[in-house]
């Protein structure tokens, strides 16, 4: 079982070099969200992909050195040391919620806002993939003005929940689909 | 003798002169007074001359000097028919020699407000009106300027009035300075006047009534602060009889709740006095022991199960 995180001592702030530094990473600058918004935004949607990613790399490889073993890992566990990452990155709190056989991240208080919400569906694919090593892929499901929800599922099935969301299906009957779909299967 | 009796007797004696005037007019109406042919005469009008104090003051010692029967209506009119003769025409002033005095001193006084004949009416001389000195000051010749001081002389002391100067008042002037002084007249008891007509009431008729005690009725009332202006009612305390009936009563008070718990029983409000058994007592329905809230947990599987499971499952299915 893994350790309780604790986050103590976990962003230095070397003010007479003028670095900050988190534990066991690599150093870290503290920059506008709006303005870091600004430059995924006007990249292109790969870069901005391939930005977020990288950020959910490195999320995930210090969760994973965290959590030990992964396989006996639990959910709490996972969300107690991925979402202390994000948190400590500034992306926000990060929650688990479990929708038939669907599993949904839910993201409260992001800096970046609904615009950011893609930013965020990559960082998540990172984390996961670095430390589970399984290809997943991250659709939005809904959002409000402080919460959005990203689906964590496989490529076929994210081609389809947003097929259906952009026709109008609300999120819930979208993942009532997906589920059903999986069963017929 | 005061001021008031003073010109209280003057005013006697004048009209007592007027009187026998009239008489006198009635009685022989061909032979003319000497005082009305002055007054027919052809002179100018002399201006009205105001008594000099000296002539008040002169009457006022041919009233004191003597008894009134010392001066007789005859020997005034004698007086009078003298004088008028030697007054100029039309002259509103007679000089009355005292009786006391020698003819050559005057004793001046007012004859311009009498009455017209065709009046009844009796008027005495504006004597009243005058200024009054105390009877030293008079007595001295002193003149005492009568007009109020101007203002820049500063503060003057108020002169006495006629009743403190006056030896009856000396008394209330000893009560007023007193420092028992009230300013409320000193009588000796009400008069008739403000006593009216005094009923007597009959004694009241009627039952008894006895009334209990209050500490009977109702508990002491808690210490009241003395900064408290009105002492505030008491908390009301509810009453729980014990679970067996006939019990004494049980006071819950705040934070009673041990008494709740031993009783099911309360009373609202609480009307009756704690004399005893209460004589209609509303008991609540006992509560068994049941559950009331019933608790379902998230789910049994998720303690068991992995993340990685989890996830696998959640990307599996289509690709399976």
């Amino acid at each position: 079982m893994a350790m309780p995180f604790d986050p103590s001592r976990s962003v230095a702030f070397d003010l007479n070099r003028g670095q900050i530094t988190l534990k066991g990473g690599a150093e870290r600058v503290l920059v506008p969200s709006d303005a870091l918004l600004a430059l995924c935004t006007g990249s292109g949607r790969e870069e901005s992909t391939d930005f977020g990613r990288r950020l959910g790399t490195e999320a995930g490889r210090r969760a994973a050195e965290r959590l030990g073993d992964i396989r006996s890992a639990t959910p709490e566990e996972v969300v107690e040391h991925l979402g202390a990452e994000l948190a400590l990155a500034g992306l926000g709190s990060l929650s688990l919620e479990q929708w038939g056989r669907s599993l949904v991240f839910m993201v409260t208080g992001s800096p970046f806002g609904a615009a950011g919400d893609e930013l965020l569906a990559s960082v998540l694919q990172g984390a996961l993939q670095r430390a589970f090593a399984r290809d997943a892929d991250v659709v939005r499901l809904e959002r409000d003005d402080r919460r959005a929800r990203f689906l964590i599922t496989n490529h076929s099935g994210a081609e389809q929940v947003r097929g259906w969301i952009s026709q109008g299906t609300a999120w819930g009957e979208a993942l009532a689909r997906l589920d059903s779909g999986r069963g017929a299967s | 003798m005061n001021m008031g009796e003073r010109i209280s007797r003057l005013e006697l004696l004048l009209t007592r002169i007027r009187e026998r005037r009239r008489m006198r007019r009635a009685a022989g109406p061909a032979a003319p007074e000497p005082a009305q042919d002055a007054r027919l005469g052809v002179a100018p009008a002399a201006p009205n001359i105001l008594p000099s104090r000296e002539s008040v003051g002169g009457i006022l010692e041919l009233v004191e000097d003597g008894p009134s029967e010392a001066l007789s209506e005859d020997d005034v009119l004698e007086m009078s028919s003298e004088l008028l003769e030697s007054v100029p025409p039309f002259g509103d002033v007679r000089s009355v020699p005292s009786a006391s005095r020698s003819a050559e001193e005057p004793v001046e006084f007012s004859l311009s407000d009498d009455a017209p004949d065709s009046s009844e009416r009796d008027r005495a001389p504006d004597i009243e009106s005058f200024p009054v000195e105390e009877p030293s000051l008079i007595e001295e010749g002193r003149e005492v300027p009568v007009k109020t001081p101007p203002p820049e002389s500063g503060q003057q002391q108020a002169p006495l009035t006629a009743a403190f100067s006056d030896p009856e008042a000396a008394g209330f002037k000893e009560d007023r300075e007193s420092p028992s002084f009230s300013g409320v007249a000193r009588t000796d008891g009400p008069s008739v006047e403000q006593l009216g007509q005094t009923i007597d009431l009959s004694p009241a008729e009627g039952p008894d009534l006895e009334l209990d005690r209050l500490s009977d009725l109702a508990p002491p009332a808690p210490a009241v602060e003395e900064e408290l202006e009105a002492a505030l009612p008491g908390a009301y305390t509810a009453q729980y009889p014990e679970r067996d009936s006939g019990g004494p009563v049980q006071e819950l008070s705040e934070g009673g709740a041990e008494a709740q718990e031993s009783g099911d029983t309360a009373r609202w409000p609480p009307t009756e006095p704690r004399t005893g058994q209460a004589s209609r007592v509303v008991a609540r329905s006992p509560v068994f022991d049941r559950e009331v809230a019933e608790f379902s947990k998230i789910g049994p599987s998720w303690p068991t199960r992995t993340f990685l499971s989890l996830l696998d499952e959640s990307l599996g299915a289509r690709e399976r």
